[in-house]
């Protein structure tokens, strides 16, 4: 829905020529620096992360401070307790190498810095598998001689059952930017295919796409992400940790993961 | 209270002791020498009884009721040649009276009428008015004389922004005025993203601006009312007049249906920017198209000499889109049906049936894609204006009014569709409103406008009706059939203005009322779009409420050549709505669970000062002030500052007539930026970057400052001509008339700020720029009018 929107302010704006856009230095205000949590536990052995790390000031464009030597550890409801080790070679990165999460068990995490205790719960839904991946041929409206292509993810959602999905891209760059998180309202029960907005592929690229069935806090907070991006009411997306100043946030993704190559 | 009571029956029976005479009255229309149209606030006065006489209705319409004697009437408008006449008040008199503008005198500004002292005489406080004939010169954007962008040089009116057509009027948000198009509603008055606002100026006769002291027979707004009066057409000659200008042109037609009796006018505009888009070698731009049009149509006849009917309507649309891609259109729609009727010559009546509607839709093709949303009005209202006496002049009536919105409504054909489709259901309401108010004269430096305001709303089925959890959870959903009350709420809204006379040239005016508004508007930008959503009050959603006191002191120099005032007002609001964090407004079926209450507060100090008189005129205009909410959810229940808070907000105007023909204007403006949330850090959420928020409205945007000039060259007024018959050259005036503009928009080419966006280095993504948008910088315009 927003992406809709954008488009068009983006063409509205690139046929108002007359407008000039230019970068400005901005004394902002600074607030104290927060703790920054990214959790995620898969369904699939060892496939699971958290990342700690602290925010910067805006103008502070050197590396980032990641947080090492911290105690994390994630219980699942029958009290099972995996700890996360860090990963030498990635400071801040932490994961443990047994731990599967299973659709239907709820997980807490807890993080402890020096005494700060930062925890979350998330519980991982059923999964829903990606059908198959779609291409099309588009022209980006900024950039003309270039052929791309859009790519479309057809899967069913389950009927009668609220269902929040999040969308990933990785392609020959990493990740691809931009948040796509879904609610069913617009395709309870149905078969459907959905486009990755504002994400274009070239041809011969390899890209691997990642279905991942989420739960109502991880949807909330990622369509905030977007929309507090100078959107329509910036703001800190409510965070599914608890916790003094830390924002982020963990989730249990079930996830069905395709991959194609653009153009076979 | 009995003290209230008391005071209340005392200045009504000083009211009926006056009755016991013997009285006449003295009643009739005014109408414009040249073109008939009515002429609205004319002064009636008695010359041997200063301070004593009447002003006309909207309508034109006057009444004064005097004791037995003789006297002399004197009929005086600003800009005309006063009339006197001797008159023996034995029986009921009639007199229609037209006045003109001298048609020997060649330099306009020299002409002075009397009664020019009406800003210091009339219990009106907190109003401005628009004379039409001024805002000819002032220099605009493109060269468009807009009346919504003059009424922003005004004290307590702060504007939108550039791109925006929305206003703010002593501290409180977009949505709190109330624009009537001859009485109609017009829910969205900005064109093309709010670069001009959709009132074609040729159309338009009249325009006052209500900003605090709101007359009872308004309501549904907290801050302001807009009254437009549309031009009747003029009822003596066929007239043709029109624009051409570089991206827009208008072309009205008025005339006599039959001379003196009735007339109609026909007024459209539309721009032309798609016309040089098309000539782009850029493939997007050549199939993109943007452009708007507004059609004015309004006719009205005299049925016989106590009826009258008026029938007007306006159509206006926005098209914004790329062929075959996607297409963003919307608009407005309003009828008017009018009835004037004189019971007597003291007793006015208007009935209105009114009709509006506000729409937009998107279509996305390629995604197979439709968006609806729209909301109508049906509203039935009566107005009656009685003219007691000399010293009392009551008002009163009442109106009610159908809602019906339809927030969203997706669609697809079906072919290609990958969704379902959705509906956001309707909601259905009556908005009603019941007022009586009088306009006393309680002494010679006296007076007092007092009156009440009764309304209701109430919403009612059918639909499924939500109720939330504070987290925006439905905690309930009830069924209700058609017409059932879902919610109602009343409302007691007191107003009473006074004026004290000090002197000759000078009045203290103090003014206390209370408003309800029912519909509020959610918005995702602080300047509005044409997908902000109208909501109605709901058993969710209370009604806003607003308490204002102004107190103002009025002065005039010289003979009435300079006007002073100087305002202060204090407003406190209730029920105010602002938006959790990550709110989504747009197209949300549970929107109302997203909203966060609180209460607002503004106040704040106003100077102007205008030179009306002589080859140079102008004014100045200075508002101080403070406009702030308070939130338990947010900023730790601290007060912070609205959005649309503007500490300083100067606009300065001159205009000079170098010669007859040539006429220079100018206008400087500095405000304030907008409160605004920026952000206080940064972090990365999946290797992007997302930043860090701490307070709302805790930064500010850059101060705004700008300057125009523009240079009106008029066509010659009088050509030479040979009379055959004694050979001598005479001059003649010329059949048509006309003028070239010049203007210069933002002459220092200052790149105000429009949007400050915070975004990743597009090379290096692990850095961030702050980037700024600025819409204009200099923009030179030429337009050519003229007027048969």
């Amino acid at each position: 829905m927003k992406s809709i929107k954008l488009i068009i302010l983006v063409v509205a704006s690139s046929i108002f020529i007359i407008s000039c856009e230019k970068k400005i230095d901005l004394e902002l205000n600074e607030s104290e620096q927060q703790i920054v949590v990214e959790g995620i536990v898969h369904d699939n052995l060892g496939d699971n992360y958290v990342l700690l790390s602290k925010t910067r000031a805006y103008d502070n464009n050197e590396a980032i401070e990641t947080i090492s030597n911290a105690k994390v550890k994630i219980t699942d409801n029958l009290g099972t307790v995996y700890e996360l080790d860090e990963v030498d070679t990635i400071p801040g990165y932490y994961t443990n190498a047994s731990l599967t999460g299973v659709a239907g068990r709820a997980y807490n995490l807890e993080v402890n810095i020096n005494g700060e205790v930062i925890t979350a719960n998330s519980t991982m839904d059923a999964k829903s598998q990606i059908d198959s991946l779609s291409y099309e041929e588009e022209t980006d409206f900024t950039d003309e001689d270039t052929t791309q292509y859009r790519l479309y993810c057809h899967f069913t959602d389950p009927a009668n059952v609220k269902n929040y999905y999040r969308l990933k891209a990785f392609g020959k760059d990493g990740q691809k930017d931009g948040y796509i998180s879904l609610t069913d309202d617009y395709f309870d029960g149905i078969s459907t295919f959905f486009p990755l907005f504002e994400m274009f592929f070239d041809e011969g690229e390899t890209v691997t796409v990642q279905l991942l069935t989420v739960d109502e806090a991880n949807h909330r907070y990622f369509t905030a992400v977007y929309s507090s991006q100078g959107g329509e009411v910036p703001g800190n997306p409510p965070t599914n940790l608890i916790g003094e100043k830390a924002v982020g946030y963990f989730g249990a993704y079930a996830k069905s993961e395709v991959t194609v190559i653009i153009g076979e | 209270m009995k003290k209230i009571i008391m005071s209340l029956t005392i200045i009504l029976f000083s009211a009926l002791a006056v009755s016991a005479q013997d009285k006449f009255t003295l009643s009739g229309n005014v109408k414009d020498l040249s073109d008939g149209e009515d002429l609205i606030g004319l002064t009636i006065s008695v010359k041997e009884m200063p301070g004593t006489g009447t002003v006309s209705n909207v309508y034109g319409f006057y009444s004064l009721t005097l004791p037995k004697g003789e006297y002399t009437i004197m009929y005086t408008y600003v800009g005309y040649t006063t009339q006197e006449f001797k008159m023996n008040f034995n029986q009921n008199i009639k007199k229609n009276i037209e006045l003109g503008v001298d048609a020997n005198d060649l330099d306009v500004f020299e002409i002075t009428a009397e009664k020019e002292d009406e800003n210091i005489r009339t219990t009106e406080m907190s109003v401005t008015k628009i004379n039409m004939k001024e805002i000819e010169s002032i220099p605009v954007l493109f060269g468009e004389r807009d009346v919504m962008k003059t009424i922003q040089l005004m004290p307590g009116v702060a504007t939108g922004g550039e791109g925006s057509a929305g206003f703010f009027v002593r501290g409180g948000s977009a949505d709190q005025n109330l624009i009537l198009l001859d009485e109609a509603p017009v829910y969205n008055a900005s064109h093309l993203l709010g670069f001009f606002s959709v009132f074609n100026s040729d159309a338009i006769k009249d325009l006052k601006l209500y900003k605090g002291g709101m007359p009872a027979e308004f309501g549904g707004r907290l801050s302001s009312v807009m009254d437009i009066k549309m031009k009747d057409g003029n009822s003596k000659k066929m007239s043709v007049s029109g624009g051409i200008g570089l991206i827009s042109s208008k072309l009205t037609i008025e005339g006599p249906i039959v001379k003196d009796k009735g007339s109609f006018i026909i007024s459209g505009r539309r721009t032309y920017l798609d016309v040089f888009t098309k000539l782009s070698s850029d493939e997007t731009t050549k199939n993109a198209s943007l452009y708007f049009y507004d059609l004015n149509l309004k006719a009205n006849y005299r049925l016989g000499e106590k009826d009258r009917v008026f029938l007007s309507g306006y159509f206006g649309k926005d098209v914004l889109g790329l062929k075959d891609r996607f297409g963003f259109n919307w608009g407005n729609t309003t009828a008017t049906l009018r009835w004037n009727h004189l019971f007597s010559d003291k007793l006015f009546s208007n009935t209105s049936l009114i009709y509006s509607n506000y729409n937009y839709n998107i279509s996305i093709d390629e995604a197979d894609f439709k968006i609806d949303s729209k909301i109508q009005d049906l509203t039935f209202k009566e107005d009656l204006d009685f003219y007691w006496n000399d010293k009392n002049k009551i008002k009163f009536g009442g109106s009610v009014v159908h809602h019906t919105f339809a927030p969203g409504e997706v669609s697809t054909t079906g072919e290609t569709s990958n969704l379902n489709e959705l509906v956001i259901e309707k909601r259905y309401s009556f908005e009603s409103g019941l007022y009586a108010s009088n306009e006393q004269k309680i002494s010679d430096l006296f007076s007092v406008t007092y009156g009440v305001r009764f309304s209701n709303f109430t919403q009612v089925g059918p639909g499924d009706i939500y109720t939330y959890e504070k987290d925006g959870s439905i905690s309930d959903t009830t069924n209700y059939s058609d017409w059932e009350t879902v919610s109602s709420y009343n409302g007691i809204e007191p107003r009473v203005s006074t004026k004290f006379q000090l002197n000759e040239f000078s009045s203290i005016k103090a003014s206390y009322a209370r408003s309800n508004q029912y519909l509020h508007l959610l918005s995702n930008s602080s300047s509005g779009s044409p997908t902000d959503a109208w909501m109605p009050s709901s058993n969710n959603i209370k009604p806003e409420v607003s308490d204002q006191v102004a107190l103002g002191y009025f002065r005039n120099f010289k003979n009435n050549a300079y006007e002073f005032s100087v305002e202060s007002y204090y407003k406190i609001l209730d029920n105010t709505i602002d938006y959790k964090n990550g709110a989504e407004i747009t197209l949300n079926p549970t929107v109302e669970g997203e909203l966060l209450y609180g209460e607002g507060r503004a106040y704040g100090l106003e100077f102007f000062l205008k030179k009306k008189k002589g080859k140079f005129t102008g004014w100045v205009s200075y508002t101080l002030a403070k406009s702030e909410n308070r939130f338990e959810a947010l900023n730790s229940g601290e007060w912070y500052s609205a959005k649309q808070d503007r500490t300083h907000d100067l606009s300065v105007v001159g205009m000079l007539s170098l010669s007859e023909r040539v006429k220079l204007s100018s206008t400087f403006v500095y405000y304030t930026g907008n409160a605004v949330t920026f952000p206080t850090g940064k972090y990365q959420i999946d290797n992007q970057t997302v930043n860090l928020y701490s307070d709302r409205n805790g930064s500010r945007m850059p101060n705004y400052h700008r300057m125009d000039i523009g240079l009106t060259l008029e066509g010659k007024k009088y050509k030479e001509v040979k009379n055959f018959e004694t050979g001598e050259i005479e001059k003649v005036k010329k059949k048509m008339e006309s003028n070239w503009n010049f203007s210069v928009y933002n002459v220092y080419g200052r790149e105000n700020a429009y949007s400050i966006s915070f975004q990743e280095n597009e090379d290096d993504q692990t850095k961030t720029e702050i980037m700024q948008l600025s819409l204009f910088k200099m923009i030179p315009s030429i337009s050519y009018n003229f007027k048969f």
